[in-house]
């Protein structure tokens, strides 16, 4: 109870414990690792010292392009797409309290998917591809409210709003099915690639179209910690420590969306890192919403890195999507962790 | 308002005032007051699906009433706010379920949430409640266990736990003795009669057993259909004909040997020892 870092003054006092403070600084060493592994290696291996070089602009003008043109977008975006992802499932995880959720499994990536697939076969041609992250995050956030409207019985009870959210998904997913199915093959191809989730051909501007996004999710996730700390103790325990548990339930619903599907949209239907990054969280620091979050966002941030590596250097010259090798790596992974903790 | 109603109002921490609850337009309770003592030990009693707990889910803010109204030191309980509420009564619902992995002390940490805010979220108070909490209820030594790895009478105190770490005036709790042994009934019973004692707390406890609701309340409210069918002092209002009434059971009302409390003795089938007379219905 005293391996404590206790911070007491005028204007605040939290405390942390020693050992999370310690597990943290791993993840977020390797997190810089996979980083800088993942700016080195490529068609071309560029040294670690050249990339330092690089990214402070001290590098030739060949590496300065490869590193700042094509690997760095790439491999933020990689970065950013996972910690979204892993965020938004972990919030679904804590408000449904139960482990199985996560946005592909409840919906919102479902929505943003068929937006997304119905976007490609019969809006792209008329109003051009920059405007499929629109469509996505429409079509992601029409689902959530499709659930949560479907889901209402006088107040949403956890357990509904994931077996709605199941059955909404399936939905999503026939429609998807249904306009690949129908439209012509290289819409279907398009269509296809993107729905396995791929950071390929990521420019500064995604990263920048991205960026903003985040910045307004994981302050307000931040914000929220203590509150779905609390709510996880269950309705009754909640509302007896004085808090709104349905106004809550709407406000992270909503959070969990606002974390995903602008990941989605930029990078496609990317799956699994939403149910296993946090999963991963949890065996590594304490149980504490404000820990996990960050925790959860380093290690999908790392298994997208990881995916998109592999992606990049397994099939070469193919550039296979990372969205297959997320699961690839994350789940031996998962596995591991499970098998260390029995004993 | 007349003045012997004001004075009422404040001396009573918990009321209801012509109070109805229901679920999907099913009346549970029709039109109900009834006011809770300070600083004593109050049990509701009564058979199954009374409305006992649904009272007692109304009294801490959990149920909305579909008329009347509920006061907390006088004021309408749906006026106040979450944590004002939240600061002056704690509630124990029944089998709270706890998240995987999480640990006692972390479990006991949240009882402090009413009381914090996003910047002062550990103070010194916070630190030294939730650690009095935890040795009032004897779960010092098991703080960094997982809730998951406790029995069910270590667990029910871990709850306990965090509802003191609360540090409210009033407690409610809805059968806090479910599913525990008669070792760990007495010792979450003990522990409360001793919270009432040393700090003048008031407790609202649903209870199951009438012969421990006997030996440690004050003061017994017995429910039937929704409504008061007596209350008061349990010597005074535990007998045959009210066991008969609320419960639709034939019982012997006898003495506690140990402790001088009513004690109800139900009749029914069963082995017969010796020669005393038989009594078995």
């Amino acid at each position: 109870m005293d391996k404590l870092l206790r911070v007491r003054n005028r204007f605040m006092s939290f405390s942390v414990p020693w050992k999370s403070i310690f597990s943290m600084s791993m993840t977020l060493l390797v997190f810089l690792l996979v980083l800088m592994f993942s700016l080195s290696v490529g068609e071309e291996f560029i040294p670690f010292t050249q990339v330092i070089l690089a990214l402070s602009g001290h590098s030739d003008s060949k590496i300065q392009l490869v590193i700042e043109i094509l690997r760095l977008p790439r491999v933020l975006m990689a970065a950013m797409v996972g910690a979204a992802l892993a965020s938004s499932g972990l919030v679904l995880q804590s408000m449904i309290r139960n482990p199985l959720a996560s946005p592909d499994i409840i919906g919102i990536t479902g929505g943003a998917s068929a937006a997304a697939v119905c976007f490609l076969s019969f809006f792209a041609s008329a109003f051009g591809l920059v405007w499929l992250p629109f469509f996505a995050i429409v079509g992601a956030l029409l689902a959530a409210l499709l659930i949560y409207g479907l889901a209402w019985n006088s107040g949403v009870t956890p357990m509904r709003l994931v077996l709605v959210g199941i059955g909404v998904s399936s939905a999503m997913g026939a429609v998807t099915t249904f306009v690949i199915a129908a439209s012509p093959l290289a819409t279907s191809i398009t269509a296809y690639i993107w729905l396995t989730g791929s950071v390929y051909g990521a420019s500064w501007a995604d990263v920048k179209a991205l960026l903003p996004w985040l910045c307004v999710s994981w302050p307000l996730a931040f914000y929220l910690a203590r509150r779905v700390n609390t709510q996880e103790l269950g309705d009754h325990i909640a509302t007896g420590l004085g808090i709104s548990v349905q106004r809550l339930r709407v406000v992270v619903l909503f959070l969990s969306v606002l974390m995903a599907a602008p990941a989605i949209a930029y990078a496609g239907a990317v799956g699994f890192v939403g149910l296993i990054a946090p999963h991963i969280a949890r065996r590594l620091v304490i149980r504490s919403f404000a820990f996990l979050l960050p925790m959860s966002a380093f290690v999908g941030a790392c298994l997208v890195m990881l995916a998109d590596l592999c992606g990049r250097l397994l099939f070469q010259p193919l550039d296979v999507p990372a969205g297959v090798f997320v699961s690839a790596i994350g789940a031996p992974f998962f596995i591991y962790l499970l098998y260390r903790q029995r004993f | 308002m007349s003045l012997s109603e004001r004075y009422s109002l404040a001396s009573h921490p918990l009321q209801s005032v012509s109070l109805s609850l229901g679920y999907d337009k099913k009346a549970v309770i029709d039109s109900l007051s009834l006011a809770i003592e300070p600083n004593q030990i109050t049990a509701l009693v009564g058979g199954n699906g009374c409305g006992k707990s649904t009272l007692l889910k109304s009294f801490a803010r959990l149920l909305k009433p579909s008329s009347g109204q509920v006061l907390l030191e006088g004021a309408d309980i749906h006026l106040l706010s979450g944590k004002d509420v939240a600061r002056k009564l704690a509630i124990l619902p029944q089998g709270p379920i706890a998240p995987e992995g999480l640990t006692v002390e972390q479990l006991v940490r949240q009882g402090r949430y009413p009381h914090q805010n996003w910047l002062q979220s550990w103070t010194k108070e916070d630190e030294d409640l939730v650690k009095k909490a935890l040795q009032d209820t004897n779960m010092t030594a098991f703080a960094a266990r997982s809730i998951d790895a406790l029995s069910g009478g270590q667990r029910q105190r871990a709850w306990i736990a965090m509802a003191l770490a609360q540090n409210t005036d009033i407690l409610l709790l809805d059968e806090p003795t479910t599913y525990l042994d008669l070792t760990h009934q007495i010792e979450i019973l003990d522990l409360l009669f001793e919270l009432n004692q040393s700090q003048q707390t008031t407790i609202l406890m649903v209870l199951h057993d009438l012969n421990l609701a006997a030996r440690y309340a004050h003061k017994m409210i017995a429910i039937k259909d929704g409504a008061v069918f007596c209350q008061g002092a349990p010597e005074a209002i535990l007998n045959h004909d009210m066991v008969k009434t609320v419960f639709d059971m034939e019982c012997h009302i006898s003495e506690d040997p140990l402790f001088g409390t009513p004690m109800c003795i139900p009749y029914g089938k069963g082995r017969q020892v010796g020669t005393k007379e038989s009594k078995r219905g």
